[in-house]
């Protein structure tokens, strides 16, 4: 596949984001934590990211949300520092967000306002030229495939629609950093594969943070992989290093459907399907496998679930 | 049975989360100050113009019954109005709409949470006129004479109150700033009609009743018209003393309470048939059919966006065809023209067109009405056209759920400065005749005083709109100052300088002194929704 073609932001001299040519952007978080009240979103968090998609899993709860909103600046951390590009972000925020694009899981948009008239007012809180904001969310209409319906009101527009009009937005300033929370909840399975392919490609020179429950998106995406569970990170390592831990543990067993329960109970089941002979199911277990089981090639949803099985351990390869 | 527990839950569900807000903490604490105020030796009532009863149970129940219900009477409708429409924008409502409780009782359910909260106030009040009584009162304590007042006249008033507070929240025009406009000026001017301009007592508030009960326990006639005088003053003057042992509550004051029961009833009528149920598509004669054929409560089956041709381009292009333009940020620390620019049309979008007819009028007669008719007319009611658009500074990221967009962009509080400075614009271009003729008339220092107050409206609804999280609060702060300054000359509220008096007493240096205050609180209001 061709790359998009996403030309780096200009920045004009008076701001400058620390980037340097060679070693690309580079963000640092140290011990992050964030509480409320006595609850802690997340804690103890430490992630060295570098360009790349880096894919962070985790069950609902695991504090993915509270660590995108402290990446973003959106919040305040408890504890711990949070660099970008050598520049604390707690202390100078606005380094950040000049090179940020933000996806939030659930955000809302002004529904009298149409997904032109939308895009043109972020661009321009954001300090983007009218001519090149023009052109540019001309651009991204077209990329999220809304160029028909750019002048409908919000209101009007379905779930997936404004999706894409997020996904538009956290791309209007060609961000060195996107941030990108449940990206393809609703969309329709021809637009989440196109997304996946955006996100690919803006992953070649810059940092995409990817938090989603949807383990394929991460498999078809991610260079690196973060699991997090109770709020802090379990596995930092690359797709290929997860499924290696699951080498030679994934089997697939085929049960009648009365003693799928019995084996539910006994294994860590990743999936389930009818066939006509039984239930063909699979398992991933460590130890010995029922007589008729086959071996499989794992997927990255067993190593997560896997992983999840046994929290206790913490996997970190060689990016953690 | 199913019904009524059902009424019931959709009310208790209200009152939890309006109760879980540490925001309604400031509720007794402003009942505490309202009843100690009343009744410190600093204030007194005077009836008929020259009568002042002994301070006993019964008479500290009836002067804070009758201020508190006509305060509750036109500012409760702001204190709870609100939950059907966070329901309509939060999406709570569609859960609502596809659940099977009828559209009347789920309105009936959201009246009752209204009652039970403005219920919970009077009980308040009750309890701070039991502690006043016990630090301010004499004679033995009649705990009947000091609270039926409140049984009977706050009460019903409330039940009013309630009911046409979902009414606005169903009739789509009356959802935002217009029904809190009207709301205020028909409680004022009924209250007036009903309360201060007869001696009948089926008025609302059922002022008449306590007034005429005193004015005869007075020894004189309460139908006389200069009788009809209540007042509470600093300064009495030579006053008369008397004992009032309380209303003696027979058919005639119990059945005065009828017709406000009665307009709750239609309120609540009106309220069911005009509820779109969560579901804006359907038009008013739509509803009003369903409701008649009892066909109300189902979901119309074309969604909103169901019936729009198919969105997606019919052939998307390939992502690798596409080519982003390069972008170039100049974020700076201060807004520029571009952002200004965006805010004020953001802040315009969804007038109708008779908005910007008006204020083009109130340009236009300003420039040419006489300039005393200008100032003291005209830019009242250009402000007052102003009021819809400065309702929603400082709560539209909240309201919209933005907030997570427009925080994490560089330099946010640009965005607010951006936003004020749009607010500021509406007040100037609004009464941009009235000033013009101010300047050709060479009344300079009254230019300044208006544009003073350019400055403070939209800094006041920042502000309360980022600390408070809602509009409402605003628009009757608004509501309250335009009514007891510009229009009934209390000069030191007079905060747009509409009397000459205002100018000579000063007010302009208070309000610019708030103006600055506000700003300070809505940057610090807004710095922490920025960061956490």
């Amino acid at each position: 596949m061709v790359p998009l073609e996403l030309p780096s932001t200009t920045e004009t001299p008076d701001e400058s984001p620390s980037e340097t040519e060679n070693n690309g952007p580079r963000l640092r978080l140290n011990a992050v934590g964030k509480q409320y009240g006595d609850f802690w979103g997340v804690r103890d968090v430490s992630l060295d990211i570098e360009p790349g998609v880096l894919g962070l899993l985790g069950p609902n709860g695991a504090g993915k949300s509270t660590l995108m909103r402290l990446i973003t600046t959106y919040l305040a951390p408890t504890e711990g520092t949070i660099f970008f590009n050598e520049t604390d972000v707690v202390s100078s925020p606005n380094t950040l967000r000049k090179n940020v694009g933000y996806l939030p899981q659930d955000f809302g948009v002004y529904p009298d306002l149409t997904a032109e008239e939308f895009l043109s007012y972020l661009a321009a809180i954001r300090g983007l030229k009218r001519g090149e904001a023009h052109e540019r969310i001309d651009d991204l209409l077209t990329l999220t495939n809304l160029h028909e319906a750019r002048n409908r009101r919000l209101g009007s527009f379905s779930g997936g629609m404004r999706q894409r009009v997020g996904i538009a937005q956290a791309l209007l300033t060609d961000p060195d950093l996107l941030v990108v929370d449940e990206p393809t909840v609703g969309l329709d399975p021809a637009e989440r594969v196109r997304f996946r392919n955006v996100l690919s490609s803006l992953g070649d020179d810059r940092i995409v943070i990817l938090s989603t429950h949807i383990v394929s998106d991460v498999e078809a995406t991610a260079t690196d992989v973060a699991v997090l569970a109770d709020g802090q990170v379990c596995a930092h390592t690359t797709p290929e290093q997860l499924l290696a831990e699951v080498t030679d543990c994934v089997w697939e067993v085929v049960v009648s459907q009365d003693d799928l329960q019995s084996l539910k109970s006994n294994y860590l089941t990743s999936t389930t399907t009818r066939r006509s002979n039984g239930v063909h199911a699979r398992i991933v277990t460590e130890g010995d496998p029922p007589e008729d089981a086959t071996p499989v090639s794992p997927t990255l949803e067993e190593a997560y679930l896997d992983l999840l099985d046994g929290s206790d351990t913490t996997v970190s390869g060689e990016n953690a | 049975m199913t019904g009524i527990r059902g009424v019931v839950h959709v009310a208790i569900a209200d009152l939890r989360q309006r109760l879980r807000s540490p925001k309604y903490l400031v509720i007794p604490v402003l009942i505490a100050v309202f009843a100690q105020s009343l009744t410190a030796d600093t204030t007194q009532l005077v009836v008929a113009g020259e009568y002042t009863g002994v301070q006993n149970a019964a008479w500290f129940g009836g002067m804070i019954a009758t201020m508190g219900t006509f305060l509750l009477f036109v500012f409760g409708f702001t204190l709870v109005r609100g939950a059907v429409t966070r329901e309509r924008e939060t999406g709570v409502g569609e859960l609502v709409a596809t659940s099977p409780i009828s559209a009347g009782r789920y309105l009936v359910g959201r009246w009752l949470g209204y009652l039970f909260l403005l219920t919970l106030v009077t009980v308040l009040l009750i309890l701070a006129t039991v502690a006043a009584y016990a630090l301010h009162g004499t004679g033995s304590f009649d705990f009947w004479a000091l609270a039926s007042p409140f049984m009977f006249l706050t009460l019903p008033a409330m039940a009013l109150v309630a009911a046409v507070a979902v009414l606005t929240e169903t009739v789509q025009p009356l959802q935002r700033t217009a029904g809190s406009v009207i709301y205020f000026f028909a409680a004022v001017a009924i209250f007036t009609i009903t309360s201060l301009g007869s001696s009948v007592t089926y008025g609302p508030t059922g002022l008449a009743i306590v007034r005429n009960s005193m004015v005869e326990a007075a020894g004189a006639d309460p139908s006389v018209f200069e009788n009809r005088s209540f007042a509470f003053t600093g300064d009495p003057g030579s006053v008369t003393t008397f004992t009032w042992n309380g209303i003696d509550w027979g058919a005639p004051e119990l059945l005065s309470r009828g017709p406000t029961l009665a307009a709750t009833c239609l309120g609540l009528l009106v309220a069911v048939v005009a509820f779109d149920r969560f579901e804006p598509s359907r038009s008013i004669i739509q509803r009003i059919t369903g409701t008649l054929i009892g066909s109300g409560e189902s979901q119309s089956e074309k969604d909103s966006t169901a019936d729009q041709p198919a969105l997606a381009d019919a052939e998307s292009r390939d992502i690798a065809e596409i080519t982003l333009q390069s972008v170039t940020q100049r974020p700076s620390r201060l807004p520029d023209r571009r952002m200004l620019t965006a805010e004020i049309r953001m802040a315009l979008r969804g007038q109708q067109w008779w908005w910007y007819l008006g204020i083009v009028g109130c340009i236009g007669a300003g420039q040419f009405a006489p300039v005393d008719t200008a100032r003291g007319i005209v830019l009242p009611v250009a402000w007052l056209f102003g009021l819809s658009v400065w309702a929603g500074l400082g709560v539209r990221e909240q309201r919209f759920r933005t907030s997570e967009l427009v925080f994490t962009t560089p330099y946010p509080l640009r965005q607010l400065a951006a936003a004020y400075l749009g607010g500021v614009s509406v007040a100037i271009v609004s009464g941009s005749g009235v000033l013009t003729a101010l300047m050709l008339a060479g009344k300079f220092t009254t230019v300044g005083a208006v544009v003073i107050g350019a400055c403070f409206v939209p800094a006041l609804a920042l502000a309360s709109g980022i600390w408070l999280g809602t509009s409402r609060v605003f628009e009757v702060l608004f509501l309250s100052l335009w009514y007891l300054g510009p229009m009934n000359a209390v000069y030191s509220l007079d905060f747009m300088a509409t009397h000459p008096e205002t100018v000579t007493q000063g007010t302009p240096v208070w309000v610019a002194t708030a103006t600055v205050v506000l700003v300070i609180a809505a940057v610090v209001g807004r710095s922490r929704e920025i960061q956490h």
